[in-house]
């Protein structure tokens, strides 16, 4: 009986039709992955190894775990199973169109924005949670974009039936983009040329910490009422609320920084109003790898598709950058990057970083314990370790190679649909009668 | 003042390769490319040689004799293939690459506005690619005509401009001409539907059969009136460049190259140009053509295409990574191209990308990027393949070109190197010794600058 | 507006700055008619440095030049035994003679579309004359410099209009004008509208189909004139009609091209259409093409601005790299073609006034050029581009008055000029010394008119400027906003201020360097990098 359900559940599962995964279906809790080459990242790998997954959770990994009773078992043979990915920043279910607003969320008007909440707005049923995830990946950050202060992003799973089913974390992390500095324009023949003589890129700092200088004496003013009930209570600003946990340091934020003298301002100004920063981007890092890691400060590479910050960094710096922080002992997280109908990509910038120097295993890390430790869910996420969620895959080669194949992938446990919207179309337009001749 | 080395990499070559252009003709260079794993695309790979005399191969084997004239080259085991084609390009265009003031424009020529210092020919030589067909935008249902060049960095725009390729007329179809996504912005533009595209399309073409009906006319009255004595001269009509340039496209003397996205306007497009007997080459994106692969086939149509670029509007969504592959196992002619100075550095990369969607064979992907553009830019009878005889348009890879984690090592066009890595990284650490030196001297008295 | 006129024309008289005042015509002018500059040195190209010399002015003209020419009773007599005296400096084009109208923009023609030739950039008819403003403050600012004589064009658009070539000798320039309508700009500049042309190759094929438009106008016009019969008559085209000598090849064009690329497409098109051409070489890039110049017999104007081209792979290769061409490599332009023997006349477009016309033309001498040469090329070799080698460019007897007296060296980076001769009326100055400190040296109080051209925008901004502090309002295409707090620092200002598009808030912080009517500058968008801008202040 339990067969025909498991069957049946299989079966259901395959042929959903719905473009976004099911979550699972039917299928039963305890799923046994055997003779697969086993990468846990924390800890040593396991050749022709077994992993054990009981309700949502990793209850297993070893060389000779016996299949439990009524399990569904996975022979992968010749295959190599990963722990999920997690993409340190995307748009997943923020846009479906670009070019069409009315399928956009990514970017409310105006400057400061810092209370969003980008959980309300992801649409788990995106075309791209299904096609973003086709390489491994089971996790990302959903980040809202522009202005000063964008918002708040949130840590999702890239399957489920709501939003808030699919939250790791509601609220990850805060951002800030921080002012990048002009560049010089290059001018037709007969122009004068001038260049600013005025710093103007610490003055849109400075406007920056006065903002975070309101905020503060709001959070003060609110505090010192609490107390004292003869003191006034300022009017509620719930921008000033939601820097609250920004100012105090345990809510981290992303900060948006390019070129090595904004960075070198970035990390003063995070010294400064005492934050806990995750830099992103840093495409000029190499410059400043070591006030970098002396910072503490952690970075999100950005989508590797770009050329250097400067001509006169080499066509080669995107990757050679990566290759230095990494060097500098910096903790690297990879992500997708704004263009969500990209995600699938992230391995692929993974890979190049690689092909220029970045070590393997180094890179697997960027991907997966990483962002974990850096999201602070590495408790749940991020390797495959007993306890941990059961959010993985099994591929057929080396996953930072766009010739392997996820065969399977596994969020909390149960088996995602990896049918996306392009297999649909493939199928059908697979079955067209050839016309010959 | 600090010198930067590290320009001459890019700059050095640059202008090394101008001075070479004048003088007389230098006697036939002999370059040995030697011990390589060879992916000539129209053969066999194997691993061995490959002989460049002037500018094309003169051979291909394995322990190819040396000459002391010939200078040699050991690849030590990399991987070499054609240079990479990129058969949709808008580099090296000085000014707006469209222009849209008007609604058909068929009488501009990016050949009029040929930028050969654009840093992109350098950028693209660094990604293994060798040549390109740069042309006008997709803002016109008929635009303006296009060229291939060369990416030969340093040389003047005539050294890089592939003179025997036919000249090609960009068309587009769809979002872009109808201005979709524009609204609110200016004026209103007709047309505004894909039926009003198309009708825009056959009016000027009746137009233009009109105006070479009044120059046929012309040209026989003034021949009966020629010699007669007292004969009345007739006036010609007005030269309109305009409407010569459609009767050259009704002539064929044109490849018509045909941005599309929705298989419904790709399948009407063929049936108008079989109509007028426009020579329609390709599509141009076509991320739809995996519908309609039977009708590109009949009609020897070619699509040039995206491997995996998509959902950036509403005609770019109903598509799928899988569709060049698709369309490639259903016969159709396909290439990859980037349409992106970007993109056109990692084109190697996206044919990787098709062996895992859709399925194509490495030798299949590595077509997509070399022979299958060459032969819809109509040069793939001297470019796009390892052949004795061929132009020597070369890439040379740290591993198989399909492999994550190869570089693109040395880029050769018509025989020389333009592109070589090692260089680049010398001339980078020269660069790098060279500042850390200035910063370590002691500092002379400040000059004011 | 007039009252201010006449109250700078009256301090000008109290302060002696010019002997010759621009007063009631008649008497005065009839008195000074005749002058003998004794003794003094004498540079003309062409010929020797002469020791001593005395030059003879009589009516606008060199009556005689030599070591002992007899001074007629009539003369008035100057010691020229501590100056040296050499032709009039030409310039061979610019723009900064012209005060065009003032251009607002349309919002509501944006929206409409119903755009003008003017709009796409076709005014051949535009004549400079029409515009050129001879005021006293601009008289002394080219004679202090030396430049006596100037053609003047339209720069703006691609059929930019007719240049007219001025002897800056009187305020009037009915008297001033030598010739009018004499070259034809073409310039390689779409419109930023959404009209036809707005790309460069639309611009190119622009110029194929006008010029065949012209000839066939002219064509059908001239047939019907002869025959007055069995022929239609063609429609009277005023465009055409302006542009039938300049198709023909009876008059010049002059070609205005930014870069090399532009340089070699005119050699292209001009042997294409048959043209009668100059080039004017703003991009300092004719050194790369000096075999087909040559070939061509190519007459060049070189400009002194020595700014990369934004197509030159140096603009591309990073700021070093950039800034190291726009020092080195650049300024060698002029020695380059003059090394080549390609003759070339220099003209100040690309630069605001004539002082930093004259400092341009120190940084190609200090790069190389021979200073022989560069006199050269401002005297001798513009007179003789326009036509006018009998009239200008050498001190020699028929030839018109236009003499400048110098203490000292006249191609030195400030030149001592104590007076002037044109048309052989004498232009006398006072030594003035600037000061620059942190107090503000300029006063930026007016309506200028902005421009944006990375993002093709034009804007109204009238500032307000109190001792240091800067306010004002800026009236742009999105709506007019106010700001203060901005601040004057010696001749550099800079303020910021916040406007609202679509719903998007865009702080925008400008800062500028300020000479006389005319600012350069950048504008910083918020966190998304900067533009550079320029400002014309209106005169009133």
């Amino acid at each position: 009986m339990k067969k025909f359900i498991i069957l049946a559940a299989i079966c259901a599962g395959l042929a959903g039709t719905l473009p976004a995964g099911t979550g699972g279906g039917d299928e039963p809790q305890v799923i046994l992955i055997k003779n697969a080459t086993i990468i846990p990242v924390v800890g040593d790998r396991v050749d022709q190894g077994q992993l054990l997954i009981r309700d949502g959770k990793i209850a297993g990994l070893g060389k000779s775990l016996a299949a439990p009773d009524g399990a569904l078992v996975i022979d992968a043979a010749g295959q190599f199973v990963y722990p999920g990915f997690i993409d340190g920043y995307s748009h997943f279910g923020l846009t479906e169109i670009s070019a069409i607003a009315s399928t956009s969320d990514v970017r409310e008007m105006g400057k400061e924005n810092p209370e969003l909440r980008v959980i309300w707005a992801i649409n788990p049923g995106s075309v791209h949670f299904g096609t973003g995830r086709v390489n491994g990946t089971t996790a990302a950050l959903v980040a809202p974009s522009g202005g000063t202060f964008p918002g708040l992003s949130a840590l999702v799973k890239m399957d489920g039936w709501t939003a808030q089913e699919m939250a790791v974390k509601e609220i990850a992390t805060s951002l800030i983009n921080f002012p990048m500095s002009p560049r010089p324009s290059g001018g037709e023949g007969g122009g004068q040329q001038q260049e600013s003589k005025v710093d103007v890129t610490s003055k849109l700092v400075d406007k920056i910490k006065d903002y975070l200088k309101e905020a503060r004496y709001y959070l003060k003013l609110k505090k010192d009422a609490a107390a004292d009930p003869k003191l006034p209570t300022p009017e509620t600003n719930p921008k000033y609320e939601a820097l609250a946990p920004v100012l105090d340091g345990s809510l981290p934020v992303i900060i948006s920084v390019e070129k090595d003298k904004d960075i070198e301002l970035a990390i003063k100004f995070v010294q400064d109003e005492k934050l806990k920063a995750i830099f992103r981007g840093c495409g000029q890092g190499f410059k400043v790898a070591d006030k970098i890691k002396k910072s503490g400060i952690p970075v999100i590479i950005d989508s590797l598709y770009a050329g250097p910050s400067d001509p006169e960094d080499g066509y080669d710096a995107p990757w050679r950058n990566v290759v230095a922080l990494a060097k500098a002992g910096i903790t690297l997280c990879f992500s997708s990057g704004d263009d969500s109908s990209a995600g699938k990509d992230m391995p692929y910038h993974a890979a190049r970083a690689v092909a220029y120097g970045l070590d393997h295993e180094e890179a697997i890390r960027a991907l997966t314990i990483n962002p974990a430790k850096v999201l602070g869910v590495d408790q749940r996420l991020g390797s495959l370790e007993i306890g941990k969620d059961a959010d993985l895959f099994i591929t057929t080669g080396d996953p930072l190679d766009p010739k392997s194949e996820v065969k399977h992938l596994f969020i909390g446990g149960r088996h995602t649909d990896m049918k996306n919207y392009w297999d649909n179309l493939y199928e059908k337009y697979k079955g067209r009668p050839l016309r010959k001749g | 003042m600090k010198k930067n080395v590290l320009i001459i990499a890019v700059a050095g070559l640059f202008l090394a390769a101008g001075t070479g252009l004048f003088g007389a003709a230098p006697v036939e260079k002999k370059l040995l490319l030697k011990n390589g794993h060879i992916l000539p695309v129209s053969g066999e790979p194997f691993d061995g040689d490959i002989l460049i005399v002037g500018a094309r191969i003169a051979k291909l084997g394995q322990d190819l004799p040396v000459t002391p004239d010939t200078e040699v080259v050991d690849l030590q085991g990399q991987w070499v293939m054609p240079g990479i084609i990129d058969s949709h390009s808008h580099i090296a265009v000085e000014g707006n690459v469209n222009e849209g003031g008007d609604l058909m424009t068929p009488e501009v020529d990016v050949l009029d506005v040929i930028n050969p210092e654009d840093i992109n020919i350098y950028y693209a030589l660094t990604g293994g690619v060798t040549c390109v067909h740069t042309m006008h935008g997709s803002a016109n249902p008929i635009g303006g005509r296009g060229i291939v060049l060369k990416l030969k960095w340093g040389a003047s725009a005539d050294d890089m401009i592939v003179r025997q390729a036919p000249r090609t007329s960009k068309w587009a179809l769809g979002e872009n001409p109808k201005q979709s996504n524009a609204d609110g912005m200016g004026k209103a533009r007709y047309p505004k539907t894909r039926m009003g595209v198309e009708a825009s399309i056959r009016e000027i073409f009746e137009q233009a059969k009109d105006y070479m009906k009044r120059w046929e006319a012309y040209d026989r009255k003034a021949a009966a009136a020629k010699g007669k004595k007292d004969a009345v001269l007739p006036l010609p009509p007005k030269k309109d460049y305009r409407l010569e340039s459609v009767a050259d496209i009704l002539r064929g003397k044109y490849w018509v190259r045909c941005h599309a996205y929705q298989s419904e306007e790709m399948a009407s497009i063929i049936r108008l140009c079989k109509e007028y007997g426009v020579k329609l080459v390709s599509f141009e994106h076509g991320l739809e053509g995996y519908r309609i692969t039977n009708e590109l086939v009949e009609n020897h149509v070619a699509v040039s295409t995206f491997e995996d670029f998509w959902a950036y509007k509403w005609e770019a969504y109903n598509t799928m990574p899988q569709s060049a592959a698709l369309m490639v196992k259903r016969g159709v002619l396909v290439a990859l191209n980037s349409d992106d100075a970007e993109r056109m550095r990692r084109l190697f990369f996206d044919a990787a990308k098709a062996v895992r969607f859709g399925g194509l064979t490495e030798l299949e992907a590595l077509k997509t990027i070399t022979i299958n553009p060459a032969i819809i830019l109509g040069i793939d009878k001297f470019t796009g393949t390892l052949e004795a005889g061929k132009d020597a348009d070369i890439a040379v890879f740290s591993r198989h070109p399909l492999d994550p984690y190869s570089v693109c090592q040395m880029t050769l066009v018509d025989g020389k190197v333009y592109f070589d890595r090692a260089k680049y990284l010398e001339d980078r650490q020269k660069a790098e010794e060279a500042k850390k030196k200035a910063a370590e001297a002691p500092k002379p008295k400040d000059k004011k600058d | 507006m007039t009252k201010r006129t006449l109250k700078s024309g009256l301090a000008a008289l109290c302060l002696g700055l010019f002997l010759v005042s621009a007063g009631p015509a008649g008497s005065v002018e009839t008195l000074h008619r005749v002058w003998a500059i004794k003794d003094c040195r004498l540079v003309s190209p062409g010929g020797a440095l002469v020791a001593k010399a005395t030059i003879l002015v009589r009516d606008g003209l060199i009556e005689a030049v030599g070591p002992s020419v007899a001074i007629p009773a009539d003369a008035e007599v100057i010691d020229g035994s501590k100056l040296t005296a050499h032709p009039g400096l030409i310039d061979a084009l610019g723009q900064s003679l012209l005060k065009l109208p003032e251009e607002k923009f349309d919002t509501a023609k944006f929206y409409s579309g119903e755009f003008t030739d003017k709009d796409r950039g076709i005014t051949p008819e535009l004549k400079a004359f029409d515009y050129v403003v001879l005021g006293k403050s601009t008289l002394e600012k080219y004679h202090k410099a030396g430049l006596l004589a100037a053609q003047a064009i339209p720069q703006k658009g691609i059929f930019t209009g007719q240049g007219s070539f001025f002897s800056l000798s009187s305020e009037d320039k009915n008297k001033a004008l030598v010739i009018k309508d004499t070259w034809l700009g073409l310039s390689y500049s779409p419109s930023s509208f959404s009209v036809y042309p707005n790309s460069l190759m639309g611009v190119v094929a622009l110029f194929r189909q006008e010029f065949a438009d012209v000839e066939y106008f002219s064509m059908t016009t001239a047939r019907w004139k002869k025959d007055l019969k069995g022929v239609s008559r063609a429609d009277f085209n005023g465009r055409y009609d302006a542009l039938a000598d300049y198709a023909a090849g009876r008059k010049p064009v002059v070609f205005l091209c930014n870069n090399q690329h532009d340089i070699r497409r005119t050699l292209e098109l001009a042997a294409e259409l048959k043209l009668d051409y100059v080039i004017c070489d703003l991009g300092s890039e004719a050194q790369f093409l000096i075999p087909e110049l040559r070939k061509a017999k190519a007459r060049i104007l070189c400009t002194v601005g020595f700014k990369a081209p934004s197509t030159s792979v140096r603009a591309q290769l990073g700021k070093t790299e950039k800034e190291k061409a726009e020092k080195e490599l650049y300024p060698k332009n002029p020695a380059k073609l003059a090394e080549a023997g390609i003759p070339f006349a220099f003209s100040s477009l690309g630069t605001d006034d004539p002082k930093s016309f004259l400092e341009g033309i120190q940084k190609a001498i200090d790069a190389g050029l021979a200073r022989d040469k560069a006199l050269e090329a401002l005297t001798i070799t513009p007179a003789s581009f326009l036509g006018l080698d009998k009239a200008l460019g050498t001190i020699e007897p028929g030839k018109i008055a236009n003499l400048v007296l110098v203490d000292g060296d006249p191609l030195a980076k400030e030149p001592k000029v104590a007076m002037v001769f044109a048309d052989g009326r004498k232009f006398e100055f006072k030594d003035t010394k600037g000061k620059e400190g942190e107090k503000p040296t300029v006063n930026v109080s007016g309506r200028w008119e902005l421009t944006i051209p990375d993002a093709g925008l034009k804007m109204n901004a009238d500032l307000s400027q109190e001792e240091a502090a800067l306010s004002g309002k800026l009236t742009t295409p999105f709506g007019v906003f106010d700001f203060t707090g901005g601040s004057v620092s010696g001749n550099e200002i800079y303020f910021e201020m916040n406007i609202s598009v679509g719903g998007q808030d865009i702080d925008l912080y400008f800062s500028a360097t300020v000479t006389g009517d005319t600012m350069r500058g950048n504008v910083v968008q918020g966190t998304q990098g900067s533009s550079e801008f320029t400002a014309k202040r209106n005169p009133s």
